[in-house]
């Protein structure tokens, strides 16, 4: 009799223990899917190269996937997502220097196949992007692709809420004037 | 909130929706065109930004977890291994290969290693996913196949690795129960095998790409799921 309680409970956990790898698997494909496409685009505008942000999301995810029972609000988890991916970008600076890359040599891959107007804009927007600093890039970054408010910005890069809307301030204005300086470059070329 | 305040707020964040800010958009025909161009600048900023992401990207990412999770196991479990490997060795004989063609090696390899994943991963006949259609295809469009037709109910659906090489494991339900259902494109051979020990049945072939074991516990589907699967089946790449 004990003998066969004692059977059943095993067989109960190791039910409930494999039910419970299931639920963490699916909700790390959930996450994955969810998330991936939006973690891939704020890589590659952070690093400026596909092979890297590649890298970089999948550095991410399996980082993610780890350490999986640490997220218990699902509401935070791009957030999470987005914290653990600047670290992983962090480190990948302590790992080795940057090669440094000509910004004109570098060409952006639209595989949406535009026009040839909107090719040339993207082109354009590239080159004024990845001349923004990092301090500026990163939180604007955060609120147009990563749709996070200032306050959340703010915490996803442990800085005070003035800091964050000075830098989105600068970053906008930056922006502005070297779209500005760029259109007037190409009508400049094009007469 | 004086218009100073007001206008560097827009630029800062266009879509705030404090009472504040929103009275202070409201107040004059200026300041609601200065906030709309701002927030039109954001919206060129996201389509600017917005790119479309490489194919299979959340599949990639999925294969490289179980593959990671495999290797960690499979280290965890060497110890356990080496300590079963002689019974291991008992079990696997107790199997009997009934071969349709002659002997080939890498396909008797493969039967020993379709049934012990059957068996190392029976969780999956107790899952009840109810997999959706373009889940099958994403999955089964990273190695290259695509489904033009139902296969049934699909229960569950992950990667696998067996002998060391991916593929897709599929559970199918049936009247008589489920039906197992292992993709394996890498893993081509050149005869068909029928498998069977005291509790399951069925049959490992070669596919267009690589091959394919389907195994249940009742004789009758097996027929039944490989006609449904080869007329479903196609291989793009």
């Amino acid at each position: 009799m004990f003998k066969q309680i004692k059977l059943n409970a095993g067989k109960k956990t190791r039910q409930s223990t494999v039910y419970s790898d299931m639920n963490r698997q699916n909700r790390f494909e959930t996450l994955v899917k969810a998330y991936s496409s939006d973690l891939y685009r704020f890589a590659f505008w952070l690093c400026n190269n596909h092979s890297i942000a590649d890298d970089l999301v999948q550095d991410t995810f399996l980082r993610a996937w780890k350490a999986l029972d640490k997220l218990e609000d699902e509401k935070k988890a791009k957030a999470w997502l987005i914290t653990i991916l600047r670290r992983e970008n962090a480190r990948r600076f302590e790992r080795k220097q940057l090669e440094l890359v000509d910004i004109d040599d570098v060409i952006v891959e639209d595989q949406l196949n535009p026009g040839p107007e909107q090719s040339l804009d993207k082109q354009q927007f590239y080159q004024v992007i990845t001349k923004l600093e990092m301090d500026y890039r990163e939180p604007l970054l955060l609120q147009v692709l990563g749709g996070f408010k200032t306050a959340e910005i703010a915490e996803i890069l442990e800085l005070n809420l003035n800091t964050v809307n000075t830098r989105l301030f600068r970053a906008k204005d930056q922006l502005k004037s070297l779209l500005h300086k760029e259109y007037h470059l190409t009508l400049h070329n094009n007469s | 909130m004086d218009d100073l305040e007001f206008r560097k707020q827009a630029i800062i964040d266009p879509d705030d929706q404090s009472a504040e800010f929103l009275e202070k958009v409201n107040q004059n025909r200026s300041n609601q065109r200065f906030a709309a161009e701002q927030r039109a600048f954001s919206r060129q900023l996201c389509d600017n930004l917005n790119f479309k992401t490489p194919d299979n990207l959340a599949e990639r990412i999925i294969l490289t977890q179980q593959l990671g999770e495999y290797k960690a196991t499979r280290r965890s479990s060497q110890r356990k291994w080496f300590i079963s490997g002689i019974a291991a060795s008992f079990f696997a004989l107790a199997f009997s290969f009934s071969l349709w063609m002659p002997a080939n090696v890498n396909g008797s390899q493969l039967t020993t290693q379709v049934i012990s994943h059957y068996y190392q991963d029976t969780h999956a006949l107790n899952v009840h996913m109810n997999v959706a259609k373009n889940n099958i295809d994403s999955m089964l469009a990273s190695y290259g196949g695509k489904l033009n037709g139902p296969i049934g109910k699909v229960a569950f659906l992950g990667h696998c690795i067996v002998g060391g090489h991916t593929g897709v494991h599929m559970v199918v339900q049936s009247r008589q129960g489920p039906v197992t259902i292992l993709i394996l494109p890498s893993q081509p051979i050149n005869h068909a095998y029928k498998l069977h020990d005291q509790q399951l049945t069925g049959v490992l072939y070669p596919s267009k790409k690589g091959s394919i074991a389907i195994l249940a516990e009742h004789a009758e589907v097996i027929s039944s799921t490989r006609q449904r699967l080869d007329s479903s089946l196609n291989w793009i790449i």
